[in-house]
C-alpha cells in the first residue's frame, strides 16, 4: 500500500525529500506545517493583547511572555504591562500573521498543494520547481516579517493594513531604514507576493492543463474550480497590492510623498517633505487586494467543506453546477466591491452607492454557496466522521460571520460600525469559526490519505466541543462591544474612557457597562488555547499511533485523490488514471455500492458516463 | 514521473504549460503596471502642485523607444531562427536583442544619473530655482546644517554608528578638543555586600579622543540596556506584588475596593500607589541606575550633518541652533553658515503663482500680487553681478512671453470677447528654462536681435541638452574665440538656510512626478535587466537544449520573447505620459 511498492527509484536525500521538495504533496505538508505554525504564534501575540485589554494594567503572567527575552521585554513592556505602542506592533503582526502567513498558506498552499493534483488525475503541478521556489519565498518572507520584532525599532505597528501617513511616521526616526519592522514588513510582503504570484500561475496552469482524460471541466471536484478561482484572485488582485507595498518602501527611503499630503505636521513640526501625496490612494490599492483575499481566505475552506458533506451525507452535492457558476461569479464581483472599506474616507457618496450595490450583489453567490452545502444535508444518511462535525459547525458560524456583515455593507450603518469591535467580530466569525473550522475538517478528512492513519476520534471531540463553545464566547460579545462604540484597537479595552460612578458622561457610562465583557472574552482565548492542545498532540501523534486506513479509500469517497496509494508517492498514480463521470457520484440507484468513484471503469461501454476522451484513449 | 505537456501541446487546450503560465504571468504584470499607471493618474488628477509637464529630455527616451521596438522585433527573428532550426539566425538575432537591452539600460543610467546630481531648491515664497550645487571645498559649497557646536549628546541606546563617525571626522577637522559634559555612573545590584558597587564609566570633563569616545559609548550602552532589563524586572515584579497584596486585602487596607471591578479608576489608583510603595522600599529588588545619554562638550568645533539626517530647530543660521538627527543624537551650538551655493539653471514661480491664483480666487488677494510677488521674490534680489545676471535674463524672458503672447493673438486671432484664442502655457510664462538662458545669453552675446524666430535659432540642440542641463555649453566666448571666464557659468549664487522651504535633487523626493517617474521606470528597468538576463541564458546555455530539443528551447523563447514584447508595450505607454505630456 505504501509508495514504495510501487515504485522503484531510490529515495531522495534528505534535503531533497523534506526542503528543497518539488513533490506536490511534500510542499503541501511544508505549507501546512509552516502554516500552522504561524498560526500558532499569531494566536500568542493575540493571547497578549487580549491580556492587555482584560488588564491594562497587571504585568502580562509569566506563563505568558516567556517567549520574549528579558531584555526585550525591557525594552518593550512598561512594568511588565503591555504598552500602547507594543499592542500596536502585536495587532499590526497578528492581523498580518494569521491572513498572509496562516489562514491562505493553509487552504491554498497546503490544501490546494496536495489535495488539487490528485483530484484531477495529475502526477504533480505543471511546475514543481517554481512550486518550490513558491513555498520558500512565503518562508523568507514571513520570517523577515516576524524576526522584526527583534530590532531596535520592533516589528510593524500600523496595523495589517498599514494605513499612510501612519505608518509612514512609524519607524521615520530610525536612520537605517532597511533594519525596521515597517520596512521589514513590506519588503516581506513582496516576497508573499510573489510567492503567491508563483503559485498561482502553477495552480492555475495545472488545473487547465494536467487534467486526467476524461475530467471535463463539469466534471471537477467543486474544491478545485474553488481553487481555479482562488488562484485568479492572487494572480490579479496582489499585483496593485504589491505597488502600494513598492510605493511605501520608496516613500520610506528615498524620501518621497506618495501617500503623504501636503503640511502634514509631526510631534517634531512641518514635515521636511515634497507632499501632494494622497492617503486615500494607498487604502484603494491596498483594498483592491484586501476584498479579493476575503475570499482567497474563504475559498479552500468552503471547499474543503463541500467535499466533506458530500462524503458523508452519502449524497451528491446539490447544487454542484450552480455552486460552480456561483463561484466564478463571487470571483469577478469580489474585484469590485473594495471601497466598502473606505466608507468613512469621504470617497463621494456615489462612490459609496456604487460599492454598497456591488457588496450587496456579491451576498447572492455566497449564499448560493452556503445554501446549496445546507440543503445538501438534506435527507442524507449523515455519518458524524471528525471532519463532518467540523463541517456542520462551519455552515453556522460562517453564517453568523456573512449574516453581521450585511449592516456593514450599508454605508449608512457602517458610518456607525467601522473601526469597532462591531468589525472585529464581524470578520473574525468569518475566519476563525468560519474558515478554520472548514480548514480542521479538511485537516482531519486528509489526514488518513497523508498518513494512512485516522485522527484520534476522542481527542478530536476534545478539540472540537470546547473549541466551538470558546471561540462563541470570544466573538459574540465583540458584537455586542462593537455596536455599544468600542473602537478596534483600544490598547487597553476601553480603560481609559473609564469613568467612576454616577458620572454624567455618556461614553464613559457605556464603556463601563460593556468593559466587564473584556475579562468573559479574554478568559475564553485563554481556554481557546487549552483547547488546541489536544488537536496539537492529536496531529503528531497519530501519525504513529492512529488507527490504520483500511483501505486507500477509507471515507469511502468518489474523487481521485482516494484513488492513489496511502500515502501517494512520487507521480501520485500507480494506473492510468481516467475520470468516468462527475465527482459526487453517491447512492446511485443502478449501483450497488453506495459510491461510484470517478475513476471505476463502467462494465458496459455504452454507458452515457463516457465522454469522447475517454473513447478515443479506448480506440488506441 | 514526467509531467506532460511540457513541450507538446495538449490537444482540448491547444496550449503547452509554459504558453499558459506566461500569459497567466503577463496577466498579473498587467495589474501590476496598470496599478502603476492608475496611480499616476490618481496623483496626477490630485496633484496640489503645478504637475511638471514636458520636463524631462526627450531624446534619450524616444532613442530607447527605438531600441526596445526594434529588439522586439529581433527577438521574434531569433525564434524564428529556431523554429527553421537555424542556430546561426538565432544566435545573431538574440545578441542584437541583448545589445539593445544593455544601450536601453545606458541611456536610462545616464537620465538618472543626470538627475541626481540636479538640485532644485523652494524657496519660502514657494518660487523655485533649479542649479548645479558647488561641492564641498575649502570650507564652502555641499549641503549641509552647520552648526558651531557646544554640546554633542548621544541616546545610548539608538545612536547609529555612521553618524557619530562622521561627527567624529568633523571634529577631528576642526582639531577640536572633546571633553565628556558629565558623569556617567554604573551601578551594580546589592546582593551579597550590603553596598552598590558603582563605576564610572565617563567622567566630567575628562578629555577624549574619538576611540575613546567611542568605548565609552559602546560601554554605556551595553550597562543601559541591562540596567533597563533589570529595572523592568524589578518594577514588575513590584506590580505583580502590588496586585497581590491589593486583591488580599493587605492590612485591611483595601476594604472599600472590594466589589470594584479593575477597570474602576480609583482602583488603578490604589494599585498604582502601592506599587510606588514598593518599588521605593526596593520590596523586589534594587533599581540600577539608568542615565540614557552622554554629552561631550566641543567648544564651538564646526561640526556639518546632512539634511536628510535629521532636522534643524531653532535659528537656521547665525543663532541658537538644536540639529536633532534621527538617533536622538542631538548636536546643540550657534548655527553656522550653510547656504546653497548653486549654479542656477531654472527659475520657476509656478507653484508660487498657483498658490496666488487660488488666493485670488477666493478673493483675499488683488490680481496684481503676482506681479508683485515675483518682483519681490529673492531670486530676483540677489544683490551683486550674479544677481545682475539673474534679473537680466529674467527681463530677456519677460519679453520673450510678450513676443510670444503677441505671435499666438497673430495666428490663432480673437475670440468674440475679443480674448486671444490661445495664450502661452503657465509654465511658458512663469518657467525660465535652461535652455532659454542660454539662448537669451547667445543673442546678447552675439548682439542679435531679440526675435521668437531668432531665440529659436539659438535654442541649444537637442543633442547639447541630450540628458539635461549641460554647464559645457554655457560658454560665451570673446572676438579671439576664448571664453570669458566669468561668464562662462550658469549664474552662481549663495541662497541662505533660512530662506529654504525646501530643496532636493532631481530623486522621488523632489516630488511625485519625479516619484512615479522613477517608480515605473525604475521597476520597468528591473523587468528589462530580468528579461534579458532569461534570454542570455537561453543564448550561452541553450546550444545543448537545441541539440538535443530544439523545439523545447523555441518554446522557452517564444515564452521570453512574449514578456520581452511586454516589457517592450510597458515603455510605450511609460514614454509619452512621462515624456510627452
Amino acid at each position: 500500500m505504501s509508495a514504495d511498492d510501487h515504485h522503484d527509484h531510490h529515495d531522495p536525500p534528505f534535503w531533497q525529500k523534506y526542503i528543497l521538495s518539488t513533490d506536490h504533496k511534500m510542499i503541501g505538508l511544508q505549507y501546512g506545517i509552516t502554516a500552522l505554525l504561524f498560526l500558532l504564534f499569531g494566536f500568542f501575540l493575540m493571547m497578549m493583547m487580549r491580556w492587555s485589554i482584560a488588564y491594562p494594567d497587571e504585568p502580562v503572567p509569566g506563563w505568558m511572555n516567556w517567549v520574549f527575552s528579558d531584555t526585550w521585554k525591557g525594552r518593550w513592556l512598561t512594568d511588565g504591562k503591555v504598552t500602547g505602542e507594543t499592542y500596536n506592533m502585536f495587532g499590526a503582526m497578528h492581523g498580518t500573521i494569521m491572513v498572509f502567513l496562516g489562514v491562505v498558506p493553509l487552504g491554498f498552499g497546503a490544501f490546494g498543494n496536495y489535495v488539487t493534483p490528485l483530484q484531477i488525475g495529475a502526477p504533480d503541478m505543471a511546475f514543481p520547481k517554481l512550486n518550490c521556489a513558491s513555498y520558500w519565498l512565503y518562508a523568507i518572507g514571513g520570517l523577515m516579517m516576524c524576526g522584526s520584532f527583534f530590532l531596535e525599532s520592533g516589528s510593524a505597528k500600523s496595523g495589517w493594513t498599514n494605513y499612510p501617513p501612519l505608518s509612514a511616521f512609524a519607524d521615520s526616526q530610525h536612520p537605517n531604514q532597511f533594519f525596521t519592522g515597517q520596512t521589514q514588513w513590506l519588503l516581506g510582503l513582496v516576497f508573499l507576493i510573489s510567492s503567491s504570484l508563483l503559485g498561482s500561475v502553477n495552480f492555475i496552469t495545472t488545473i487547465i492543463n494536467l487534467r486526467a482524460k476524461g475530467m471535463t471541466w463539469m466534471r471537477l471536484p467543486f474544491f478545485v474550480w474553488a481553487m481555479l478561482v482562488t488562484g485568479f484572485l492572487l494572480l490579479l488582485a496582489f499585483p496593485p497590492l504589491e505597488v502600494a507595498g513598492i510605493m511605501q518602501v520608496v516613500d520610506r527611503t528615498f524620501g518621497s510623498s506618495f501617500f503623504q499630503p501636503s503640511g502634514l505636521v509631526s510631534a517634531e513640526g512641518i514635515e521636511e517633505i515634497a507632499g501632494g501625496g494622497s492617503p486615500l490612494l494607498f487604502q484603494h490599492l491596498f483594498w483592491f487586494l484586501g476584498h479579493p483575499e476575503v475570499y482567497v481566505l474563504l475559498l479552500p475552506s468552503i471547499a474543503c467543506v463541500a467535499e466533506i458533506i458530500p462524503a458523508n451525507t452519502r449524497k451528491p452535492l446539490w447544487g454542484y453546477k450552480s455552486m460552480v457558476y456561483a463561484v466564478i461569479v463571487l470571483g469577478f464581483l469580489s474585484f469590485i466591491v473594495w471601497a466598502h472599506h473606505m466608507y468613512l474616507t469621504g470617497m463621494g457618496s456615489s462612490v459609496s452607492t456604487f460599492f454598497q450595490t456591488t457588496t450587496v450583489l456579491i451576498s447572492i453567490p455566497s449564499v448560493v454557496l452556503i445554501t446549496s452545502l445546507l440543503i445538501s444535508l438534506w435527507g442524507g444518511s449523515i455519518r458524524f466522521t471528525m471532519p463532518m462535525i467540523w463541517a456542520c459547525a462551519f455552515l453556522p458560524m460562517f453564517g453568523i460571520g456573512g449574516l453581521t456583515g450585511l449592516p456593514l455593507a450599508f454605508n449608512l450603518v457602517d458610518l456607525h460600525l467601522h473601526d469597532t469591535y462591531y468589525v472585529i467580530g464581524h470578520f473574525h466569525y468569518v475566519v476563525a469559526p468560519g474558515i478554520l473550522f472548514g480548514l480542521f475538517a479538511g485537516i482531519y478528512y486528509w489526514y488518513p490519505k497523508m498518513y494512512g492513519r485516522y485522527m484520534n476520534r476522542t481527542l478530536g471531540h476534545l478539540h472540537f466541543w470546547p473549541s466551538l463553545v470558546f471561540i462563541n464566547l470570544v466573538f459574540f460579545p465583540m458584537l455586542i462591544q462593537g455596536m455599544a462604540g468600542f473602537h478596534r484597537r483600544w490598547y487597553n479595552g476601553g480603560d481609559s474612557y473609564m469613568v467612576p460612578e454616577g458620572s454624567e458622561n455618556v461614553f464613559g457610562n457605556t464603556v463601563r457597562e460593556f468593559i466587564n465583557l473584556n475579562e468573559l472574552m479574554s478568559i475564553s482565548v485563554f481556554m481557546l488555547a487549552l483547547a488546541q492542545i489536544p488537536f496539537i498532540i492529536n496531529l503528531f501523534t497519530a501519525w504513529k499511533i492512529g488507527k490504520k486506513v483500511e483501505s486507500d479509500n477509507p471515507w469511502n469517497a468518489t474523487t481521485l485523490e482516494w484513488a492513489t496509494p496511502t500515502p501517494p508517492g512520487h507521480g501520485n498514480f500507480t494506473f492510468d488514471v481516467a475520470a468516468y463521470r462527475g465527482p459526487y457520484e453517491y447512492s446511485r440507484p443502478d449501483c450497488e455500492e453506495d459510491y461510484y468513484p470517478q475513476w471505476h471503469e463502467p462494465k458496459e461501454n455504452t454507458s452515457a458516463d463516457l465522454d469522447a476522451g475517454v473513447q478515443e484513449k479506448k480506440e488506441h | 514521473m514526467e509531467i506532460p505537456y511540457i513541450v507538446n501541446a495538449r490537444k482540448d487546450t491547444g496550449l503547452n504549460n509554459s504558453k499558459i503560465a506566461i500569459w497567466l504571468f503577463l496577466a498579473s504584470e498587467v495589474m501590476l503596471f496598470g496599478g502603476l499607471f492608475s496611480s499616476y493618474i490618481f496623483l496626477r488628477i490630485f496633484a496640489d502642485y503645478p504637475w511638471p509637464e514636458r520636463v524631462l529630455p526627450v531624446l534619450p527616451g524616444l532613442i530607447n523607444t527605438f531600441i526596445l521596438i526594434a529588439s522586439s522585433v529581433t527577438v521574434v527573428y531569433a525564434w524564428a531562427g529556431l523554429k527553421l532550426r537555424k542556430w546561426n539566425v538565432f544566435a545573431i538575432n538574440m545578441t542584437i536583442t541583448l545589445v539593445c537591452a544593455a544601450v536601453f539600460m545606458v541611456f536610462k543610467g545616464m537620465e538618472y544619473n543626470a538627475k541626481f546630481h540636479h538640485q532644485a531648491v523652494q524657496y519660502n515664497d514657494w518660487s523655485v530655482v533649479d542649479g548645479h550645487t558647488h561641492y564641498e571645498k575649502d570650507g564652502h559649497g555641499g549641503n549641509f546644517y552647520a552648526v558651531n557646536a557646544d554640546t554633542v549628546t548621544f541616546k545610548l541606546a539608538s545612536y547609529y554608528d555612521p553618524y557619530l563617525e562622521e561627527i567624529l571626522k568633523r571634529i577631528e577637522d576642526a582639531k577640536a578638543e572633546i571633553k565628556i559634559a558629565d558623569n556617567y555612573i554604573s551601578t551594580q545590584v546589592n546582593d551579597a555586600e550590603d553596598q552598590f558597587k558603582e563605576k564610572l564609566i565617563a567622567t566630567k570633563g575628562e578629555e577624549v579622543d574619538g576611540d575613546r569616545l567611542k568605548e565609552i559609548l559602546a560601554e554605556a550602552k551595553d550597562y543601559f540596556i541591562e540596567a533597563r532589563t533589570h529595572n523592568q524586572e524589578v518594577r514588575t515584579e513590584a506590580l505583580r506584588l502590588a496586585w497581590k497584596q491589593f486583591r488580599a486585602n493587605k492590612d485591611n487596607k483595601y476594604t472599600e475596593f472590594a466589589d470594584k471591578s479593575h477597570h474602576e479608576p480609583e482602583v488603578k489608583e490604589a494599585v498604582n500607589a502601592l506599587h510606588a510603595e514598593l518599588v521605593a522600599a526596593n520590596a523586589t529588588g534594587d533599581l540600577m541606575n539608568t542615565g540614557d545619554s552622554i554629552a561631550i562638550s566641543l567648544d564651538g568645533a564646526l561640526i556639518k550633518v546632512d539634511p536628510d539626517w535629521g532636522r534643524m530647530n531653532g535659528k537656521k543660521e547665525g543663532g541658537e541652533s538644536l540639529v536633532k538627527l534621527k538617533d536622538s543624537t542631538t548636536i546643540a551650538g550657534i548655527a553656522a553658515d550653510s547656504g546653497m551655493e548653486l549654479d542656477v539653471d531654472a527659475i520657476d514661480f509656478q507653484h508660487m503663482v498657483m498658490k496666488l491664483k487660488e488666493k485670488v480666487a477666493e478673493g483675499v488677494e488683488d490680481a496684481s500680487a503676482i506681479e508683485a510677488a515675483i518682483a519681490k521674490s529673492p531670486i530676483l534680489n540677489i544683490q551683486g553681478k550674479e544677481g545682475d545676471r539673474i534679473r537680466n535674463l529674467w527681463k530677456l524672458h519677460e519679453k520673450w512671453v510678450d513676443l510670444f503672447t503677441q505671435e499666438l493673438v497673430e495666428d490663432y486671432g480673437l475670440d468674440e470677447d475679443g480674448n486671444p484664442n490661445r495664450v502661452p502655457t503657465e509654465r511658458d510664462i512663469y518657467r525660465l528654462t535652461w535652455k532659454h538662458m542660454v539662448a537669451y545669453k547667445r543673442i546678447q552675446d552675439n548682439n542679435l536681435e531679440f526675435t521668437l524666430a531668432e531665440v529659436k535659432n539659438q535654442l541649444p540642440s537637442m543633442i547639447e541638452g541630450f540628458v539635461g542641463a549641460d554647464h559645457k555649453i554655457f560658454n560665451p566666448k570673446d572676438d579671439s574665440g576664448k571664453v570669458i571666464p566669468e561668464d562662462s557659468h550658469f549664474p552662481s549664487i549663495t541662497i541662505p538656510r533660512e530662506q529654504i522651504r525646501f530643496e532636493s535633487v532631481f530623486s522621488p523626493k523632489m516630488n511625485n512626478y519625479y516619484a512615479i517617474y522613477f517608480t515605473i521606470t525604475g521597476l520597468h528597468g528591473l523587468h528589462v535587466i530580468g528579461g534579458a538576463l532569461v534570454l542570455a541564458y537561453y543564448l550561452f546555455f541553450g546550444r545543448k537544449m537545441y541539440n538535443e530539443n530544439p523545439e523545447w528551447l523555441a518554446n522557452r523563447v517564444e515564452v521570453g520573447g512574449l514578456f520581452w514584447h511586454f516589457v517592450d508595450l510597458v515603455w510605450i505607454f511609460a514614454f509619452p505620459i512621462f515624456y510627452l505630456m
